[in-house]
């Protein structure tokens, strides 16, 4: 025996167990909310892009209020001006271009600076990204708003009732889908003509099939599961059990599903400026200024690359966030 | 199985009606036509309305587009005075197909090469750099990613052709890369997720038990178990193919479908707008009934259903 | 009787995101050539991960803090992982509990048995499908030959596990390893599969061990019980020893709960309480807590084993000399009567 400690005369003695300690539950009991977001904090690359995403919307706000300079002002002596920060004289952020000091070379006044230089109307492209992101931001967010709605008030609807009017709603989404989603989208901007508003309605016009597929099997999920059941017996209206037990239920699947819209949002908006369709000039947005950079690609690729760096992280950082959440909230399902 | 087929292509004959209507309607709803020049003697625009058959009611215009569409006649082009739509349109589906199919087999061939390792060597450097890839390839909009290939690779470099389609296949390289990282990073997530979920499940264990190496488990067992599912994904990835390669076909100036419709969208050529749409549509839906009926070849477990239905 | 497993002294942690779980918490057992070894316990107290840690098919982010796992005289701690494949469905084999997930859904059931024949043996494809026909009508599918091309979902629940068993013996391993090989199954099933895995020890001479949550399972196929808690064992015997004449406050519990014949009872028992948290394990007996029978001296020192004859001992302070007589429950003591009844008559 390898006890080595002397037992004590009283050890013998029945012992005191508390009637709670057996019932205990020795790992600590976390709520479903809490768990995910402990899973979530863990995620670098999501914590990162969350606050990635916090800065660039600080940044796209604060242009309503003041920019470098005005984003719309041409100047055309300012034309092309590479970027330069001050007299810092950092590499390719010093004024030069081919070895001639541009800004020299144009009579540019002391104490002017384009941090990010100027495109071909002499405008300055910091303030022009800020305003584009900001742009590019509200269609995406609204745009995602417009399919948020449609696409749950759908697939909510669609799988509540099933039926026949389930089988017809899935054919109407199975044809839509059978179109590329860029082509309506530009068969919408035809009928309607290129502008904000237009380019919001025929992005979410589109975007909505995602979301109401994957609400539509979530609600056949729930439907017959105990508590919807339960009140279903008691007798609440189909509505009110869509509101207030079908709608948290599905929230987790809403909130992930709306983080991946919104860069998809994004990139519609930049992919239809970028083919000449998209915002008018001389709207700023980040798919306007990825087509003015393209063109000046072989002179002036700074004037692409900015905008291209700015839409990149936005995405990356949407994309990130996303694929954090959906990990935190659902684990085992990673499509 | 033969009635299911014969089932999906009834319903994609349906599609293809519906999305031809409804295009047609909405090109009508467009204001104005390329003849809306104010300068165009009265006549000689009766002329080019009779000669477009804009000249009689919609509803005859409509009946005459969809016997034509059945007859693969999509009328004539705005743009380029007498060139029939379905001539524009085949001549130039060649390289968009090339493009496609090379973009979709390098995509899909180095996406589960990339995404089977990665899930293999889970939470190793591999992991990590194929999850970069993978995240990139969402993230960087394939327009800035042709742009940018093309300004450092073929015009700084100079390795490759800067644009045009003469140079035979090398002039498909960049095209072709530009495209298939969609597809690749699509893959290579999917192939991962399905991989580490296959890696863990009970068969594995029993193949592991049975005395397989890790590498004879994943050649024998994993790798076919989780390359099944990716058949799924072909549909939507054909999607961001032919969206991709509107722009990339543009910025390599390459005469393809995609440089066509961009064009003419730019120039409201809306007969060949309107037969493109009803390519892609037509396209898109063969890509996903050839998937869906792929599938049930290779997973047994739905060929041999379908059997005995 | 020449032992053929022995495991001493393992001890096994798991590195999680709460913390370290120590899974296995010092762990000896041994097995005879050819007898069959039931380990019971409740769901986490370790049976499987000291099954795998046998095997060498532990997960990642487990590591072995002490012991050795001896089969056949070789260390399986100590080997290389070529060796390990080599071992594995070949000396030792092991059956898994849901046979609807343990076959590989896309390969044809003739080459998943035919596949440890050809891994550890120079056969030919012929020859080993030749074989998986023999074994497979073995293990009772009928129309073997005819079914090598059938796909697993072609087959019901229980014949799927007659084909995991099959991959299982096809090379006449030493050691079977049967974890909960019925508990997914119906209980008309269950029976079905137990007499088979008798059946086919006999005729290939295997020695097996077998892991079940349920005494009852046991008391048909085991010669041996071990009864694990919270990652250790607490009371081991030979099935009538561990039946008739158990020791260990918690296999009383165990017995207790098992719904039998003869007695006319209300309800059916439970332990109160539940298992401890292994990710710090409470000091002295972890079972104290949930033991009505605790001492001052479980919640502050662990109980070393006390042996009751040659293959019987428990971990309990009960059987100190000091400790006082305490009066087990009903049940128990009926079975200590029918006990004393056979010792009586020897």
């Amino acid at each position: 025996m390898a006890d080595t400690k002397p037992i004590a005369p009283d050890a013998f003695a029945p012992a005191q167990v508390a009637e709670t300690a057996k019932e205990q539950i020795a790992a600590p009991n976390l709520t479903f909310s809490q768990d995910a977001l402990r899973r979530l904090k863990q995620n670098k690359a999501a914590v990162i892009s969350f606050w990635l995403l916090v800065l660039i919307f600080a940044a796209a706000l604060l242009s309503l209020v003041v920019t470098p300079h005005d984003p719309n002002a041409q100047n055309l002596n300012y034309t092309y001006l590479p970027p330069k920060w001050g007299n810092l004289h950092v590499p390719f952020f010093d004024g030069y271009q081919n070895g001639i000091d541009m800004y020299a070379h144009n009579q540019v006044p002391k104490g002017t600076y384009f941090l990010l230089g100027t495109d071909y109307l002499g405008r300055d492209l910091l303030s022009r990204i800020l305003v584009g992101t900001r742009i590019s931001l509200f269609i995406g967010v609204i745009a995602t708003l417009f399919d948020l709605v449609i696409g749950v008030g759908y697939g909510i609807i669609s799988g509540w009732n099933g039926g026949w009017v389930d089988t017809l709603m899935q054919r109407v989404i199975e044809i839509i889908s059978s179109v590329p989603n860029l082509v309506v989208v530009i068969l919408m901007l035809l009928v309607f003509k290129p502008g904000l508003t237009s380019i919001i309605v025929a992005i979410a016009v589109t975007s909505w099939i995602t979301m109401a597929r994957l609400i539509r099997a979530q609600t056949l999920k729930l439907k017959d599961q105990e508590f919807v059941l339960a009140a279903r017996t008691l007798g609440e209206s189909s509505v009110k059990i869509a509101v207030k037990h079908l709608v948290p239920n599905l929230s987790s699947t809403i909130i992930i599903q709306t983080m991946f819209t919104i860069p998809t949002a994004i990139f519609f908006e930049a992919f239809l400026s970028y083919i000449g369709i998209g915002l008018p000039a001389p709207t700023a947005s980040l798919g306007t200024l990825l087509n003015d950079g393209q063109k000046a690609l072989q002179t002036q690729p700074y004037l692409l690359i900015y905008p291209a760096i700015v839409i990149v992280v936005l995405m990356l950082a949407f994309n990130l966030l996303a694929d954090g959440l959906r990990d935190a909230f659902d684990p085992k399902s990673a499509h | 199985m033969i009635k299911y087929i014969l089932k999906r292509i009834g319903f994609l004959i349906l599609t293809l009606f519906l999305v031809a209507s409804i295009t047609f309607f909405l090109m009508k709803l467009l204001p104005g036509t390329p003849f809306n020049n104010p300068k165009l003697p009265a006549d000689q625009l009766a002329q080019l309305k009779a000669q477009y058959g804009l000249d009689k009611p919609a509803w005859q215009q409509y009946l005459n587009y969809l016997w034509g569409v059945v007859h693969g006649d999509f009328g004539t082009s705005y743009q380029f005075t007498g060139q029939k739509v379905s001539y524009l349109i085949s001549s130039r589906v060649g390289p968009s197909l090339q493009l496609g199919a090379q973009a979709m087999v390098v995509g899909t061939l180095l996406g589960i090469l990339l995404g089977a390792v990665a899930a293999i060597r889970k939470n190793s450097w591999v992991d990590a750099v194929a999850t970069i890839f993978a995240i990139l390839g969402r993230s960087i909009p394939n327009f800035v990613f042709a742009a940018l290939l093309q300004y450092f690779v073929a015009f700084k470099w100079g390795v490759l052709p800067v644009a045009l389609w003469e140079d035979g296949f090398s002039s498909s390289v960049l095209p072709t890369i530009a495209l298939a990282m969609a597809p690749l990073a699509n893959t290579a997530r999917f192939m991962r997720t399905e991989m580490v979920d296959v890696l863990s499940s009970d068969y594995i264990e029993l193949a592991r038990s049975k005395g397989d190496s890790r590498w004879q488990v994943v050649a024998r067992h994993a790798l076919r178990n989780s390359m099944i599912p990716v058949v799924t994904i072909i549909g939507p990835m054909a999607v961001d193919l032919m969206i991709g390669s509107m722009v990339v076909e543009n910025i390599f100036a390459i005469p393809g479908i995609g440089e066509q419709f961009v064009k003419s969208i730019t120039t409201n050529d809306y007969p060949v707008i309107m037969g493109l749409t009803v390519m892609y549509c037509f396209m898109l839906t063969v890509v996903i009934l050839i998937v869906d009926i792929l599938y049930g070849f290779i997973d047994p477990r739905i060929r041999l259903s379908g059997e005995a239905n | 009787m020449e032992e053929i497993l022995a495991v001493k002294d393992l001890a096994i942690d798991f590195a999680t995101y709460a913390g370290v779980v120590h899974a296995i918490r010092h762990v000896d057992f041994h097995l005879n050539k050819g007898e069959t070894l039931a380990i019971v316990g409740e769901s986490g107290s370790g049976k499987s991960v000291t099954m795998r840690t046998v095997m060498g098919l532990l997960a990642n982010n487990a590591s072995v803090v002490s012991g050795t796992v001896q089969l056949a005289g070789e260390d399986v701690l100590a080997k290389s992982e070529k060796a390990l494949n080599e071992m594995r469905g070949n000396e030792v084999a092991m059956i898994f509990q849901d046979p609807m997930t343990s076959l590989d859904p896309t390969m044809p059931i003739g080459k998943q048995v035919a596949e440890p024949l050809l891994l550890h043996t120079k056969t030919t494809k012929a020859e080993a499908l030749k074989e998986a026909v023999r074994v497979l009508t073995l293990v009772g599918i009928t129309d073997a030959q005819s079914r090598l091309k059938d796909y697993p979902h072609q087959f019901s629940g229980g014949q799927r596990q007659r084909i995991v068993i099959a991959i299982a013996i096809i090379n006449h391993p030493q050691v079977l390893i049967a974890d909960e090989p019925t508990t997914a199954l119906d209980v008309t099933v269950q029976a079905q599969i137990i007499s088979l895995l008798k059946a086919i020890q006999k005729k290939i001479d295997t020695a097996i061990i077998f892991i079940t949550h349920d005494l009852g399972v046991v008391a048909g196929i085991a010669d041996r019980v071990a009864v694990m808690y919270a990652g250790k064992i607490v009371e081991y015997g030979t099935v009538d020893e561990i039946f008739y004449n158990p020791m260990h406050p918690y296999t009383w519990g165990l017995l207790e709960a098992m719904p039998t014949l003869s007695t006319v009872r209300q309800r059916l028992f439970a332990i109160p309480g539940t298992p401890p948290d292994l990710l710090n394990p409470p000091q002295g007996d972890a079972f104290a807590p949930r033991n009505p029978y605790a001492m001052k001296i479980d919640q502050e020192q662990e109980p070393p084993f006390f042996p009751v004859s040659k293959t019987h001992a428990a971990a309990t302070w009960l059987l100190h000399p000091d400790a006082p007589a305490v009066e087990p429950p009903e049940e128990i003591k009926r079975r200590k009567q029918l006990w004393a009844q056979k010792e009586a008559k020897r």
